[in-house]
C-alpha cells in the first residue's frame, strides 16, 4: 500500500466508528484486527480504522454493554479476543442507522439544491 | 456495577494479538517478517499511549490512587512511630473534647422528643414560665396556664386535634409499694392530662398508657412508671404493672410502663419517674391543691394540630378565647389585673422539643464551650500543621525525585493531603473515645444532685449525628492543618534531586512556620485569657454577697408531705422539727422557710400597701420564719422611728414606693390573704431566682 493509497483514504468522522463496529459485528462475533479489516474491505479501501483508537473505543463500547467481549481462537490459530453484539446492542445500531440515514438524506438534500441553483445560476 | 474489572494485563494481551494478527496479514501481502511486525506496530500508534487511556478510562482510578496513598501514608507513619503517637493523641484531644460538647449540645439544642412527628406539635408561651403563677395577668405572654383555663382552651380550639396539660414544675412523691416492706423512696412525678400519651401518640412499653377516663374525679387511681425506674428500682419485675402504690400515704395502681426512650415533656434535669392524672392532684396536695383554683397557672400545655390547620389561626382564636375567659373573672380580678386585661396575649411556639427551659438555661454557656473548644481544635491544627511541615522539609529529597521523574504536582499534593487525613481520622476515631469519657465527666459534674433515681436523660454514647459529626470534623481539622504542608510540598524545584543529599537549602519554608507558630501563640494566649477570666467570674460568684453569711449554715431539706402529713398538723411539726434542731448540741440556730435563700423557686403573688392605689405587677418575695434573719445573720434595717434614717433598704421596695418611707411602717394586703404588717427591711442582694443560682452548680471548665 503506498502512500499516495493511504492519502485517497476518508478519515472517519467524529462518532462513527461506533455504528460501524456495531454494523460489522451483526455478521457474527469478531477480533478487533478483524472489525477493522473489515470496515477497510467493505469501504472498498475508502475508510481508514487508526488501530491505536479502535481498542479504546471497543472497551468504551464493552462498558456500554453493547458488545461483549471473550478469548477464542482465530481462523489462523492465534489467541484474539473475540466480540459479540448484545440485545442492547442491536437495539442501539437500528436507532443510529435510522439517525444516519436520515443525516445523511438531509445533508444530500441541501447539497444538491445547492447544485441546482448553480445550474440555474 | 461491581461486576469485577479488566485488568490492564488482559488489555495488553489483546494488543499483542492484534499485533501478531496484523502483521500474518501483513505477511500474507507478501512483506518480510521484520517489516510486517514493524509496519503493524506502525499502524496501531503509541502502544504506551492506549495502555495508558485505557487504565486513564476507568471510574475508579481515583479509588484506586486513594488506597496507594492511603497505604503509603500507614507505611510513612509506621515508620515514625513517635511523630504519629504524638500528632494523633493531640487530634484526639482536640477532636474529643469538640465532640463532647457538641454531644451536649446536639442533645440539648437540637434534640426533638421522643414522641410520634414531633413537627405537629405546638406549645403554648415562647418563654417558659415555671412553675406556679397567681392572678389574672402574666409578664409579656400567657404562656402557663390554670386547670380551667386549659379546660377552656381545650373545649374551644377546634384547630388542636388533642390539647394536652402536665404541670410546669414537678412534685415530689413518697413512693412505697402496698404489698412490700421496702421503705419509701422519693420520686420526681408530673401531674398530666388524660390525653397526654395520646396527644404524643406514645404507647405504653408494657400495661396500658394514662386515658381520659383515668383523669376524672372519682376514677381509680393510676400512674404510669417511667421506664427507667421500672428497670433501676424494679429490676424489670412485670409483677409492678397493676400493682398497688402509696403515693405520699394515697394508694394508685401503675398502669403500665413510659417507652425506654421517653423521658417526659421537656428535657429537664429531674425526668418525672410517675406521670399521674390532673385528677389525683387533690389527693396528692390535699390542702394545697391547686386543680380548682382559677387564678392559679401551672400548666403547660402541648397540643396536636388537626392535619391542614394553621397555626396563626389558632394562635388569633386562642386569644379571643383568652380575653373571654378573663372577662368571665373580672369580679375576682384586682384594679391592676383589670388595668392590663387589654394587654393580655399569648403566643404558640413549635413544640416537637418539648417545653425548652433546660434550653434556655444552658444555651448561652454551651455556646461559650463550644467556641472554646473550638480554639483548642485551631491550636492543634496549628501544631500538627508545624510538626508536618517539619516532615515535609525532611522529604524534600524524595519530593522533589518525583517530580523530576514527571510527577504532577496535583498529584503530590494529593498525596500530602492524604496522609493528613489518615492522620485526623485516626485522631477523630480516638477522640471519640475521649468524648465519651469527657461527656460522662461533664454530666457527671453538672447534674449530680437529682433527687431520687431522677438522672438527665442526656446520653454520653455517641449517635449517629455526633459520629457524623466527628468525622466530619475530622476531615474539615485534616484539610486545615494538611493543606499549608501539601501546598509547601508542591513548591520544590526538581533541580534539588541533582544536588547532593544535604545541600538543599533549609531556608525555604520557614516563613509559614514561623507564622503558623505566631498563630499557635495568639490563639493560645486568647484561650488562656478567655480560660482565666471565666475563673474569676467563678470566683465571683461563688464568694459574691448573696446579703447572708455562708459559712457555718447547712440547708436541710424537709417534705412532709411525703410522709402523708396534712396541713394542719404542719405547724406543731415544724416547731417541734425546729425546737428539736435547736437543741442539737453544736447547733447554734435554726430556721424554717418554705423556700431557702439561692435555691432558685419563687411565688409570685401581688402585694401592695393598705389604703393606696395597686400598683403594678410586682413580685413578692419569700415567707420567711421567724428567726431566718438570725440565723443568716442578715443586719435588718430598723425602721425604729417615723422620721428616723433607713439605712438599708432594699432596692425593690425603694423602686415600689421611692417616696413613701414611712409606708414601710404600714401594713401590706396580699391577694385574698390577711393583710400583714413589715417590721423592717432586708438588705439588698442578687434576686433570689436569679439564673446565676445555676452557676456555681456548673463546672469550670
Amino acid at each position: 500500500m503506498s502512500t499516495q493509497d493511504e492519502q485517497n483514504r476518508l478519515a472517519l468522522l467524529q462518532g462513527t466508528l461506533d455504528l460501524l463496529i456495531l454494523r460489522i459485528l451483526v455478521f457474527g462475533p469478531q477480533h478487533g484486527q478483524g472489525i477493522a479489516r473489515a470496515i477497510q474491505s467493505n469501504s472498498d479501501e475508502a475508510l481508514l480504522v487508526d488501530h491505536g483508537a479502535l481498542y479504546p473505543a471497543l472497551q468504551r463500547m464493552e462498558a456500554q454493554a453493547w458488545i461483549k467481549a471473550e478469548w477464542g481462537t482465530s481462523s489462523n490459530n492465534r489467541k484474539a479476543r473475540f466480540y459479540t453484539l448484545t440485545a442492547k446492542g442491536r437495539k442501539h445500531l437500528t436507532h443510529e442507522t435510522s439517525r444516519w440515514r436520515r443525516m445523511a438524506a438531509a445533508m444530500g438534500r441541501i447539497l444538491d439544491l445547492e447544485r441546482l441553483e448553480s445550474q440555474e445560476g | 456495577m461491581f461486576k469485577k474489572r479488566r485488568v490492564q494485563s488482559d488489555f495488553s494481551q489483546e494488543l499483542q494479538a492484534h499485533l501478531d494478527l496484523e502483521a500474518d496479514r501483513l505477511r500474507a501481502e507478501g512483506l518480510g517478517a521484520p517489516d510486517a511486525y514493524r509496519a503493524a506496530r506502525r499502524n496501531l500508534g503509541n502502544l504506551a499511549g492506549a495502555g495508558e487511556r485505557f487504565y486513564e478510562s476507568s471510574r475508579w482510578l481515583w479509588l484506586e490512587h486513594l488506597t496507594l496513598d492511603t497505604r503509603h501514608a500507614l507505611r510513612r507513619l509506621r515508620k515514625a512511630p513517635v511523630f504519629a503517637a504524638a500528632a494523633i493523641f493531640t487530634l484526639a484531644l482536640g477532636m474529643g473534647a469538640t465532640t463532647a460538647i457538641f454531644t451536649l449540645v446536639h442533645a440539648v439544642l437540637f434534640r426533638s422528643l421522643a414522641v410520634s412527628n414531633p413537627s405537629q406539635l405546638l406549645r403554648l408561651g415562647r418563654e417558659t414560665h415555671c412553675c406556679v403563677w397567681g392572678g389574672y395577668s402574666q409578664d409579656q405572654e400567657f404562656s402557663i396556664a390554670s386547670y380551667e383555663l386549659y379546660k377552656h382552651f381545650r373545649d374551644n380550639t377546634k384547630g388542636f386535634a388533642e390539647l394536652a396539660a402536665f404541670e410546669a414544675g414537678e412534685v415530689h412523691l413518697g413512693v412505697r409499694r402496698v404489698h412490700s416492706a421496702d421503705p419509701a423512696v422519693t420520686i420526681v412525678g408530673e401531674f398530666v392530662s388524660g390525653n397526654y400519651f395520646a396527644m404524643f401518640g406514645v404507647k405504653a412499653y408494657a400495661g396500658r398508657a394514662l386515658t381520659s377516663n383515668d383523669d376524672r374525679s372519682g376514677a381509680t387511681p393510676a400512674a404510669v412508671m417511667s421506664y427507667r425506674l421500672w428497670r433501676q428500682k424494679y429490676g424489670l419485675d412485670p409483677s409492678v404493672i397493676g400493682d398497688a402504690f402509696a403515693l405520699n400515704g394515697q394508694t394508685a395502681v401503675v398502669a403500665g410502663i413510659a417507652p425506654p426512650s421517653f423521658f417526659g415533656d421537656s428535657l429537664r434535669e429531674t425526668p418525672p419517674d410517675f406521670f399521674l392524672p390532673l385528677a389525683m392532684e387533690p389527693m396528692i396536695q390535699g390542702d394545697n391543691s391547686i386543680l380548682r383554683v382559677p387564678g392559679a397557672h401551672w400548666l403547660d400545655l402541648i397540643g396536636r394540630i388537626q392535619p391542614g390547620a394553621s397555626p396563626a389561626s389558632i394562635q388569633a382564636q386562642m386569644r379571643v378565647e383568652l380575653r373571654q375567659w378573663l372577662r368571665s373573672h373580672w369580679g375576682e380580678m384586682d384594679a391592676n389585673g383589670r388595668a392590663v386585661l387589654s394587654q393580655q396575649t399569648l403566643y404558640l411556639s413549635p413544640g416537637g422539643a418539648g417545653i425548652t427551659s433546660m434550653r434556655e438555661q444552658y444555651e448561652h454557656w454551651l455556646q461559650i464551650l463550644m467556641m472554646v473548644s473550638g480554639f483548642v481544635l485551631l491550636i492543634v491544627c496549628a501544631n500538627v500543621a508545624n510538626l508536618m511541615l517539619v516532615r515535609g522539609m525532611e522529604r524534600r529529597q524524595q519530593t522533589s525525585l518525583s517530580m523530576a521523574l514527571g510527577a504532577g504536582a496535583a498529584r503530590l499534593m494529593r498525596q500530602a493531603l492524604t496522609e493528613s487525613l489518615v492522620l485526623s481520622i485516626l485522631g477523630g476515631a480516638a477522640g471519640l473515645a475521649i468524648a465519651f469519657a469527657g461527656t460522662r465527666i461533664i454530666l457527671h459534674f453538672a447534674f449530680s444532685t437529682a433527687p431520687g433515681f431522677a438522672t438527665v436523660p442526656i446520653s454520653a454514647s455517641p449517635s449517629m449525628p455526633v459520629l457524623l459529626f466527628a468525622f466530619a470534623i475530622s476531615l474539615i481539622t485534616g484539610v486545615a492543618f494538611g493543606m499549608a504542608p501539601a501546598w509547601m510540598a508542591t513548591r520544590i524545584d526538581p533541580i534539588e534531586a541533582l544536588r547532593g543529599a544535604h545541600r538543599s537549602t533549609r531556608r525555604a519554608g520557614s516563613l509559614p512556620r514561623k507564622t503558623l507558630v505566631v498563630l499557635q501563640a495568639a490563639l493560645s494566649l486568647v484561650l488562656l485569657s478567655a480560660s482565666g477570666l471565666l475563673t474569676a467570674t467563678l470566683h465571683n460568684l461563688e464568694h459574691q454577697n448573696f446579703g447572708f453569711l455562708q459559712d457555718r449554715r447547712t440547708v436541710v431539706g424537709i417534705d412532709p408531705a411525703l410522709a402523708g402529713y396534712k396541713q394542719a398538723q404542719l405547724e406543731s411539726l415544724y416547731r417541734r422539727i425546729h425546737d428539736a434542731l435547736a437543741s442539737i448540741p453544736g447547733v447554734s440556730s435554726a430556721a424554717i422557710c418554705s423556700y431557702s435563700p439561692q435555691n432558685g423557686d419563687s411565688w409570685n403573688d401581688g402585694i401592695f400597701v393598705d389604703g393606696r392605689p395597686a400598683p403594678g405587677p410586682m413580685t413578692i418575695s419569700k415567707p420567711r420564719g421567724i428567726a431566718l434573719h438570725r440565723a443568716t445573720s442578715k443586719p435588718l434595717a430598723t425602721a425604729s422611728s417615723e422620721d428616723g434614717p433607713l439605712p438599708n433598704r432594699t432596692r425593690r421596695l425603694r423602686s415600689m414606693w421611692p417616696s413613701s418611707v414611712k409606708a414601710l411602717r404600714g401594713s401590706f394586703s396580699r391577694t385574698k390573704t390577711p393583710s400583714v404588717s413589715i417590721s423592717g427591711t432586708a438588705t439588698s442582694g442578687p434576686p433570689a431566682n436569679s439564673k446565676l443560682s445555676a452557676w456555681p452548680r456548673t463546672p469550670a471548665i
